[in-house]
């Protein structure tokens, strides 16, 4: 790590250290030891503080927008879309159930309608044994909609801190920091009619009803 | 009697559709949103509205309010369905003229005991 000063410094130093120690002059020689051994110290802690330099600015700044930018431009984007897969497949299995869950029982009231002429209780019976089960599967779907619910909230979110990081992102370029408008990502909580989705067990609300008994209790408390 | 059942997810309009027919219900139209719905409502001929309250375009809340602020169908008794169970959403609900207010997830007896008991206190007054 030696510049041609450095490199010129030191001839001249050793050229004197010589001419000292040719001469018998043994104090001159100390001192411009102790100078040669002071420039070394400094050219030492010179290149440390090079290397720490480094090592703490060059690299992290590089780092972190490539880090930002991996995460805005792959990461968001796949996760937006895995989740849009998951709702789309929820969607598709629930509508094949209810098809044919609605078969079946068209089948059921066509049997029942034609075994009432007849005598076949039995028949009857088991029909109408079939046709709760399937009405238990119809109802069973309706988590096709919660669980859509709450996904589509997901996506909204995550889709909010994109936009929030691409303004940051944008802002940061350009030292403007008056961030506004779609860096608000959460919408949930808001008084007035705004939506608050489903009831999600560990993300509880003081201030929502745990069942229809209670949503029954409030409202006969305001005489319904 | 004519229903119309108002939810963004078809999974639940079907659902309700399917719990109606075995009520008795059979003659039953459907919509995705306020939007779509209010226009269908004030043609006429419906008997009684059953709708969602989160929803994309307009909210069943708004819905509801609509309904209530059109002297043409102003006494349609209304059913809110929905995930929305907030204290103050109830509240809201009530204040803006709800006949019942069903919280998803819910079963079979429960639609039933609501729509009878709706019946019920029409039939009464």
């Amino acid at each position: 790590m030696m510049d041609d000063m450095d490199q010129q410094h030191y001839l001249a130093l050793a050229r004197s250290l010589v001419s000292d120690l040719e001469r018998g002059q043994c104090d001159d020689a100390e001192r411009t030891l102790e100078e040669i051994t002071r420039l070394r110290k400094n050219a030492s802690y010179e290149a440390l503080d090079r290397l720490i330099a480094l090592m703490d600015e060059a690299p992290s700044a590089n780092k972190l927008d490539a880090t930002l930018g991996q995460i805005l431009t792959q990461e968001i984007p796949e996760i937006i879309e895995r989740l849009n897969y998951v709702d789309d497949m929820i969607n598709d299995s629930a509508s094949k159930t209810l098809n044919h869950v609605e078969r079946c029982l068209e089948a059921c009231e066509l049997v029942k309608a034609g075994a009432s002429a007849e005598v076949l209780n039995d028949l009857k019976a088991q029909t109408h044994d079939l046709s709760q089960g399937l009405n238990e599967i119809l109802l069973a779907q309706s988590f096709q909609d919660l669980s859509g619910q709450v996904l589509s909230r997901v996506i909204d979110m995550v889709g909010g801190i994109e936009r929030y990081m691409v303004q940051l992102l944008n802002h940061n370029a350009h030292e403007d920091r008056t961030l506004e408008g779609e860096g608000s990502v959460d919408r949930r909580g808001e008084a007035g009619t705004e939506p608050y989705g489903p009831r999600i067990p560990g993300l509880e609300n003081p201030e929502m009803l745990k069942d229809q008994g209670e949503v029954d209790d409030l409202l006969s408390s305001m005489g319904f | 009697m004519k229903i119309l059942i108002v939810d963004d997810f078809s999974t639940m309009r079907r659902i309700i559709k399917n719990l109606l027919k075995e009520l008795g219900f059979s003659n039953v139209s459907e919509a995705d949103d306020g939007n779509t719905a209010l226009p269908m409502l004030k043609s006429g001929g419906f008997d009684f509205l059953i709708t969602d309250w989160n929803m994309p375009g307009m909210q069943g809340i708004d819905l509801l309010r609509n309904v209530r602020a059109d002297p043409g169908i102003a006494t349609l008794p209304v059913l809110l369905v929905t995930a929305e169970a907030k204290k103050d959403q109830i509240v809201e609900a009530a204040q803006a003229g709800v006949n019942g207010y069903i919280v998803k997830p819910f079963n079979a007896a429960t639609l039933k005991e609501k729509i009878d008991k709706i019946f019920e206190r029409i039939q009464a007054s």
